[in-house]
């Protein structure tokens, strides 16, 4: 678009933005015009899943902000297991000493990433972080008071399935799975080395800022979409759908994927369920959850090429199915 | 100044305007407390960390915008928006948590959404009862407290405690506090408790298939946020209820007992008296990180 067509829509923008304002000091007839009850629930969900993300995603782009500014490329080559099964076990386990759920951890691996960090490392990371950490296992724990195998089947089954998918794109993926846009954008940076950005705190906020918002965009629409669904339609006539063995596993792998659950509290959702079903499905739903849900997979399609996030969304489907099913028979 | 220039510039100032919305929203919602409508106490303190980097970087952003460099101003790393198509997209994503929060008033969920959600009668493990009891083997004169209330793994330690802080008490108060915990409390324990006393607030939902004599006192139990909100509810059964209208809240006061809900056994409360009340300003409950120690601290 030509700069001096941007000039003509300019005001529009601005219209848009000062309305927030005005309908802030006129609440109470504002508050008339949409108080229809499904409306109301779809606000009360929608407004509460935005503010629980946003600390987390405040966190990881200031994190994201310091990693480009204070940490060279350099360190994250020499840093980084050459074997392959060594790098892929260390990422697993990284979540134990680095608790961050999945909005704070896609912009620092994305960081991470474009400074050289190997693809198998960070998405064994993305998947395993949010999970294998002793925050959730607690939480887990609490839920399933008398039925710790839960809490152990979880952990044992994430760290399975993400060590697993690190190898297998160890193995398969040998070009860079990053978007294409991000890609340049990296090596325009390092390559020529002609631009170089100064180090101050202005830079350092400006450059948090400009992710907060192209994070956001995919945070708010997950969100959204998960509000509608879970207002409505009712949990009941979803659990009707999945009443057989094996469509209960898909059943509750598709709860987990709708509702967006942070993996500190899905696990008390999840024990709501646990007189209708067997260990298999809750942990299907356990697992699935934090590693794939409607806001992280509109992330990774900020981060990753489509064909890479279809390819891996289908992938932990699957591993996510059979362990479940696995652990099942054995439990 | 090049128009190159002054489009970012103007970029930048929308950003920074959308981030002191924001910033100020949060602010706004901690002053007319409201978050509690939305968050549980934990991710509440969580949020309020970020009113003042947000302004910090909306200030990093306007300074950009009015004083920054052609050198400074460029887009590698992060493209701004193209078209207008495009950046009312970004921008709109970022307005709609700010008009969805302004344009529609703070509201706690009811009884609709508990149908949807699906009520919860138990505290997290339903399972208990199928598990071998210890405390069945010698039930009769049971003397000592310690006796009567033995956790059955250390994970029910907390609950067999606040037990044996319940149980010596004339009237049980259910404590908002600790809701959940007290009612998970007495829900373990529910042959000692048989027949005591107890006082508690919720709203009211009545089941589908409910016969009409009996409803639901429910409270939402928020985990982190309104997402994870489960309804959860406490069986009550008397000759008064029938013309207790949804969602009005009430404090009931009754005698412990055991009812049936799906062919599993439940906590039941028979009716003494119903007394409506005004919606507390904190509708929902919350888990607490130690029920015991704010029992004590309450007592």
């Amino acid at each position: 678009m030509r700069a001096s067509t941007f000039y003509k829509t300019l005001p529009l923008f601005l219209i848009i933005v000062f309305l927030i304002p005005v309908v802030a000091v006129w609440p109470q007839h504002g508050a008339a015009l949409f108080a229809h009850p499904q409306w109301q629930q779809l606000k009360t969900i929608f407004i509460g899943i935005f503010l629980e993300a946003f600390p987390f995603i405040l966190m990881g782009v200031f994190l994201s902000s310091l990693l480009q500014l204070f940490v060279k490329d350099e360190w994250i080559a020499r840093w980084c297991p050459r074997n392959p099964v060594i790098g892929v076990v260390f990422a697993a386990l990284l979540g134990i000493v680095l608790p961050i759920c999945e909005c704070g951890m896609i912009p620092v691996v994305r960081r991470l990433m474009l400074k050289g960090l190997p693809a198998h490392i960070a998405v064994t990371f993305i998947l395993s972080g949010p999970i294998l950490n002793p925050v959730v296992f607690a939480a887990t724990m609490m839920a399933f008071r008398s039925h710790s195998e839960i809490a152990y089947g979880r952990m044992g089954l994430a760290f399975a399935v993400a060590a697993l998918i690190g190898l297998i794109i160890y193995r398969l993926c040998r070009r860079n799975p990053l978007k294409r846009s991000l890609q340049e954008f990296g090596t325009q940076g390092a390559g020529t080395g002609n631009h170089q950005h100064p180090k101050t705190w202005n830079s350092f906020f400006t450059h948090a800022g400009d992710e907060l918002f192209e994070m956001s965009k995919y945070v708010v629409l997950g969100t959204f979409l998960t509000a509608v669904i879970q207002t409505t339609i009712p949990r009941d006539e979803l659990l009707a759908l999945g009443n057989g063995p094996i469509s209960s596993y898909g059943l509750m792998m598709g709860f987990a994927f709708v509702l967006s659950l942070c993996s500190t509290s899905d696990a008390f959702v999840a024990s709501a369920f646990s007189h209708v079903l067997t260990t298999g499905p809750l942990l299907s739903f356990l697992v699935l959850g934090p590693m794939l849900d409607f806001k992280s997979l509109l992330m990774l399609f900020a981060t990753f090429k489509p064909k890479f996030v279809i390819g891996l969304s289908l992938l932990i489907i699957v591993l996510v199915f059979t362990g479940s099913v696995a652990v099942d028979m054995i439990l | 100044m090049d128009s190159f220039g002054l489009k970012h510039r103007s970029h930048y100032f929308i950003r920074a305007i959308l981030l002191c919305c924001l910033a100020f929203y949060i602010i706004g919602l901690n002053n007319s407390d409201a978050l509690h409508y939305y968050l549980a106490p934990h991710m509440q303190r969580l949020l309020l960390l970020c009113p003042i980097p947000l302004l910090f970087i909306a200030f990093g952003m306007l300074w950009h915008a009015i004083m920054g460099d052609s050198a400074q101003i460029c887009d590698c790393e992060h493209p701004l928006p193209g078209g207008l198509l495009k950046s009312s997209g970004v921008y709109g994503m970022f307005a709609i948590p700010l008009l969805f929060g302004l344009l529609l008033p703070d509201q706690a969920l009811g009884s609709d959404m508990a149908a949807k959600k699906g009520i919860v009668y138990s505290f997290p493990d339903p399972e208990f009862e199928h598990k071998p009891k210890p405390a069945d083997t010698f039930v009769p004169a049971l003397s000592t407290l310690d006796e009567m209330f033995i956790p059955r793994d250390i994970y029910s330690v907390e609950f067999s405690e606040l037990a044996k802080r319940l149980y010596p008490l004339p009237v049980i108060q259910v404590d908002p506090l600790i809701f959940s915990e007290t009612i998970g409390a007495i829900d373990m324990y529910k042959e000692h408790f048989a027949d005591k006393k107890i006082v508690l607030q919720g709203f009211v939902f009545r089941e589908e298939d409910m016969p009409p004599d009996s409803f639901a006192l429910t409270r939402f139990l928020v985990m982190c946020c309104t997402a994870d909100a489960v309804p959860f509810g406490v069986l009550a059964r008397g000759d008064v209820v029938s013309d207790l209208e949804e969602d009005a809240w009430i404090e009931l006061e009754g005698t412990i007992g055991v009812g049936n809900v799906n062919g599993e056994e439940r906590l039941q409360i028979t009716v003494d008296q119903i007394r409506s009340v005004e919606q507390p300003a904190s509708p929902y409950i919350f888990t607490h990180p130690d029920s015991v120690a704010a029992f004590d601290a309450q007592s």
